[in-house]
């Protein structure tokens, strides 16, 4: 009798059991399953309007709203809505970028300027960013800059404060090692907290892309003529309900998108942590 | 090695005194008074029960911390900040793991305008020392504890700092891996002639590595005994079990366990 039965254990760990807590599942069929959700969404939602559960016009089926998604794009021009949407984003979200990157890191690194600035930073954040829409169109009248300046003022203070956390996080250590070996003030923060930061602060740029694309819908939607929810507002006078879904489907895949593009660059320039 | 009195101290530790948060309603005293001499090339260990304050004795040395009372004199200086002259290698790892192993060891040397050909033949030489030539190009996320350590102490002396300060920088490590890594200590001592200031509660560690062994007591930390490790008759060994055979050496043990459990705050039994 052996002092331990190999046997056993070797079952144990072939055993196929779907749901085992925490046990890892192939990969293929963690794809399947990714997959099959969907699958199963639009089933029903396609079967729910083919079959008449609700009503046609409010819930148009899947195959509907690509056709007019088709119709919209090859000969209503929503290419150059789409384009005008990711532009607002893109730039709004470099201007906020631009600003929160550095200060974030100055507030972590440096207890004064936290404190000059934190009691203002974090009073904003609590303000939502849509109750300024009338002013900012009083202000800035309906071109570009009032949409711009709600995206900038809705993830601003946000990412302030993220920027901010992920700096104060770095180990003490990694600092006191440096000053040993006879780092000064700038080169404290040159060689070690802007490099130790820089992955974190990716996905924190990640993490407010999302809310950028909420509240660039709002802003389309109050104040805009153009832009996917300029579209969406249109369509819904004309009770287009699937002109509607499609402009949600985009925002959808554009969102996508740009998460996809952020995974990738972090692990292209971050190589040494993957 | 000898350790003779007639040589100048390099560093000279006088009265000091550490209280934390002195002005709140509950300071805490961690450092009573604690005087002492390092000489050249010495390896001394400062050994002592946990959170007795030796840490925060090490860390004043390295100017990371300012005492309360009392100075520290390096080479003349009174230490009042943190400089490249006192490295430091810590028991969490502290490899930036954005730089390559390379990389890490150059750090401190393009930190104080070292030239870059010079910086060539350091880096090179200890990544041999430290027998981590074939990982030159890797990352630190890709070495285990004991090769970051490595890292650590073949970045700290490429610096070529006058004194080596070492907060118990094999704590972390498994027992071979450590065993290993002391061997490391003392050929790296032995060849670089740096000297070395290591804190540990390891008893067996304390007399593998030291020359000279300082005793704290509990918090707040004063000295119950410093004196050279008699046995080895000033001479280092290469290898631990050569030690283990040395005829005094666990009359030695015996005594620092004694004084280890005079001053344990830990009793169970």
């Amino acid at each position: 009798m052996p002092f331990l039965s190999t046997k056993a254990s070797y079952k144990m760990t072939t055993r196929k059991k779907l749901l085992e807590i925490r046990k890892p599942i192939p990969r293929l069929t963690s794809i399947y399953l990714g997959i099959s959700i969907w699958i199963i969404f639009f089933g029903t939602w396609q079967l729910a309007s083919s079959l008449g559960w609700v009503n046609a016009l409010l819930v148009p089926g899947p195959l509907d709203v690509i056709e007019a998604l088709r119709e919209l794009i090859f000969e209503r021009g929503f290419i150059g809505d789409i384009i005008d949407s990711i532009w607002r984003v893109v730039i709004s979200f470099l201007l906020a970028t631009a600003l929160a990157v550095p200060l974030g890191i100055l507030m972590g690194s440096f207890h004064a300027i936290e404190s000059l600035f934190n009691p203002f930073v974090s009073a904003w954040r609590y303000l939502p960013a849509p109750s300024f829409i009338p002013v900012l169109l009083m202000w800035f009248g309906t071109g570009e800059t009032p949409k711009l300046a709600l995206l900038f003022i809705g993830v601003v203070f946000f990412l302030i404060t993220m920027v901010m956390d992920y700096t104060k996080k770095i180990r003490v250590e990694l600092l006191e090692t440096a000053e040993t070996l006879g780092a000064n003030r700038n080169q404290l923060v040159r060689t070690v907290i802007i490099p130790a930061v820089l992955p974190d602060i990716f996905i924190a740029m990640r993490q407010m892309l999302a809310v950028t694309w909420t509240y660039l819908v709002i802003a389309e939607i109050v104040a805009s003529t153009t832009g996917i929810g300029a579209m969406m507002m249109r369509a819904r006078r004309f009770l287009h309900t699937d002109e509607i879904m499609a402009g949600i489907m985009i925002i959808g895949a554009l969102g996508l998108l740009f998460d996809l593009f952020f995974r990738y660059l972090h692990r292209k320039l971050f190589a040494y942590l993957y | 090695m000898t350790v003779t009195t007639k040589v100048e101290p390099i560093l000279r530790v006088e009265r000091l005194k550490k209280v934390f948060n002195p002005l709140s309603t509950e300071p805490v005293e961690a450092v009573k008074d604690v005087s002492f001499q390092v000489r050249p090339n010495e390896l001394t260990v400062l050994l002592g029960p946990s959170g007795c304050g030796k840490s925060t004795v090490l860390r004043m040395i390295a100017g990371l911390e300012l005492p309360s009372s009392g100075k520290i004199i390096h080479s003349d200086q009174t230490i009042d900040g943190p400089a490249r002259t006192r490295g430091m290698v810590f028991q969490s790892y502290t490899s930036f793991e954005w730089l390559t192993v390379a990389k890490n060891i150059e750090y401190g040397m393009k930190l104080n305008a070292v030239a870059p050909t010079i910086r060539k033949e350091r880096v090179e030489h200890y990544l041999e020392l430290v027998g981590l030539a074939d990982f030159r190009n890797a990352y630190p996320k890709q070495l285990s504890g004991g090769m970051k350590q490595r890292v650590a102490i073949a970045r700290t002396l490429a610096n070529e700092p006058e004194l080596l300060l070492m907060d118990e920088p094999f704590g972390a490590l498994d027992a071979e891996t450590r065993w290993n890594m002391q061997e490391l200590l003392i050929s790296l001592a032995e060849s670089t002639q740096t000297t070395i200031i290591l804190v540990t509660h390891d008893l067996g560690e304390a007399l593998f590595l030291g020359d000279r062994i300082i005793f704290f007591s509990k918090r707040p930390a004063t000295i119950i005994s410093d004196m050279p490790v008699v046995f080895k008759k000033t001479k280092r060994f290469a290898r631990k079990e050569d030690l283990l055979v040395e005829a005094d050496y666990k009359a030695a043990e015996q005594e620092l366990m004694r004084l280890m459990r005079s001053q344990s705050n830990i009793s169970i039994v």
